[in-house]
């Protein structure tokens, strides 16, 4: 008799240890927002740092006479005191403040003159690229768990820049016009050819003539 | 009791030979990759194992042939066979993470090596080339070389690898800009030389008006290359490529290949293989991404390099 209790006991712990946590019930709902936490929303994190990050950053930016000059003096030392990036290539980003008087308007290009006498060119329709996240330095690539949502991120801030920034200032742009700008710029290390920049706008304002 | 005490004492002088050879024995890499069937990554592994070497270590090569699950067994004898560091080119951005996550439960730190894994963890440090902002860069050039009008076909890598999304991305987010362009076809060739060719023939008999072809790597525009040389089209065609390989580099050195994105192996090979050494010796706070810049390769500049690298 006691035999036969230890057998059924220990062939009742078998299929107990077996089935143990092979079904379980868990709603729908939960199973969904755990999915859904899991999956990285671009253009939502795009939107914060267009338009939240990047004005709260303005004295970070440098004035883009100012970069011009210490480009001339030494652009090593230009590059080492100003520039961003996420690799160690040759193109590096700036981020750069700025006013002038619009000079211009064609298709792709809102020319400025500022104070100084420099001429400046705001790029209004061609804005790809890395230029917009990386000019900051404000977006490390250690915060993302895969470098396509990285990737994803400069698509979506771009989009916003011409949707929310670029749209509803050229449609309002003159010529002569005073602006105030906040913006990015991609240089090549080894080659900077300075006076054929464009400026990837991340803030525009037309000054109150 | 003699018994007893002899017993332990012959344990403990077997247990401590055992520790004095193996602080002796010098300390062993695996160096896993995803595929040998491409001169890119052997050039990447045998790189690794080079330095591996000359910084003291034996090291075995494990190729995963574009195979999760040949890779989990290469991962289970490693770690079986008592590896200290497993240098990594992954075969699947998601399904890897299990691998390497079960080498970082054994205790055994992963460098991965130009291929990315979706984790920032699993990992003791990615060192990867940056796609992206070289086929930004590539796209432009495509833009340029195109004068902003034409037909184009895109040949993409494996599906499942983020390395094939970054190029993609990367060269739309320049190329869609100009609806002067107009790409006819998009396929996968899995990154392999053979099935470009085949899939560019099939391409070529749907859409014989094509002016440019944009391929996710250097062997898919070989491929591509010797497609359009048998449709009699290589002329006309302009053919861009990914990766610095041997072949592509002589390529546009005649006039072949319009342009391909350089990608430094050595340099990524040769930094898992110093950060193993690093770990080995105590460091512990490694990136957990290091990307490499990619440059882009053309007859112009074509002077400047030579396969895989820079002269």
């Amino acid at each position: 008799m006691l035999q036969k209790i230890i057998k059924y006991f220990l062939i009742l712990l078998f299929f107990g240890l077996l089935l143990y946590n092979a079904v379980y019930f868990k709603k729908i709902s939960e199973m969904q927002v755990s999915k859904i936490a899991t999956v990285f929303d671009a253009k939502a994190y795009a939107k914060t740092y267009l338009l939240e990050k990047i004005p709260a950053a303005k004295k970070e930016a440098v004035a883009v006479s100012d970069l011009l000059s210490a480009m001339k003096k030494d652009s090593k030392k230009a590059f080492t005191a100003f520039s961003h990036f996420q690799n160690e290539g040759d193109m590096k980003y700036f981020f750069v403040k700025g006013e002038g008087k619009v000079t211009a308007i064609d298709e792709e290009f809102v020319t400025l003159k500022t104070a100084s006498g420099e001429e400046i060119k705001l790029a209004i329709q061609y804005i790809f690229g890395n230029t917009s996240r990386d000019c900051s330095g404000l977006i490390s690539i250690d915060d993302f768990s895969n470098t396509m949502d990285l990737n994803n991120v400069s698509e979506e801030i771009n989009k916003l820049i011409k949707a929310e920034i670029v749209a509803p200032f050229t449609a309002k742009v003159q010529k002569g016009d005073s602006i105030t700008f906040l913006g990015g710029i991609e240089l090549s290390q080894s080659n900077p050819k300075t006076d054929k920049m464009e400026i990837v706008p991340l803030q525009l304002e037309i000054n109150s003539k | 009791m003699k018994k007893l005490i002899l017993a332990l004492v012959l344990f403990a002088s077997l247990t401590s030979c055992k520790k004095s050879e193996k602080a002796e024995e010098p300390k062993k890499i695996a160096i896993v990759v995803s595929t040998l069937n491409n001169p890119w990554f052997v050039f990447l592994a045998e790189t690794a194992a080079k330095k591996a070497k000359e910084l003291g270590y034996e090291s075995k090569i494990f190729d995963s042939q574009n195979n999760t699950a040949l890779e989990s067994d290469h991962f289970e004898n490693a770690i079986s066979s008592g590896y200290d560091a497993i240098l990594f080119n992954p075969t699947d951005a998601a399904g890897s993470v299990a691998n390497a996550t079960k080498a970082k439960e054994a205790g055994i730190p992963v460098f991965c090596m130009d291929r990315e894994i979706n984790s920032t963890d699993a990992a003791t440090s990615q060192i990867l080339s940056d796609s992206y902002s070289a086929c930004v860069q590539l796209g432009k050039l495509f833009v340029d070389k195109l004068g902003k009008k034409g037909n184009y076909v895109e040949l993409l890598g494996i599906v499942s690898d983020n390395n094939t999304w970054n190029r993609s991305k990367g060269f739309h987010s320049s190329v869609d800009n100009y609806p002067g362009l107009k790409m006819v076809a998009q396929q996968s060739a899995d990154f392999d030389r053979n099935k470009a060719m085949e899939v560019m023939e099939s391409i070529l008999q749907a859409h014989p008006d094509i002016d440019g072809v944009f391929c996710g790597n250097d062997a898919m525009a070989m491929g591509a290359y010797q497609a359009l040389v048998a449709a009699n089209k290589a002329d006309k065609v302009k053919v861009f490529g990914f990766d610095g390989a041997e072949d592509a580099i002589n390529s546009i050195k005649e006039g072949k290949l319009t342009a391909t994105a350089m990608q430094f192996p050595k340099i990524i090979a040769e930094t898992a293989a110093t950060y193993a050494d690093d770990y080995f010796k105590g460091q512990k706070d490694f990136p957990k991404k290091l990307p490499i810049a990619v440059e882009v390769v053309t007859k112009e500049n074509i002077d400047k390099y030579i396969a895989y690298g820079k002269k």
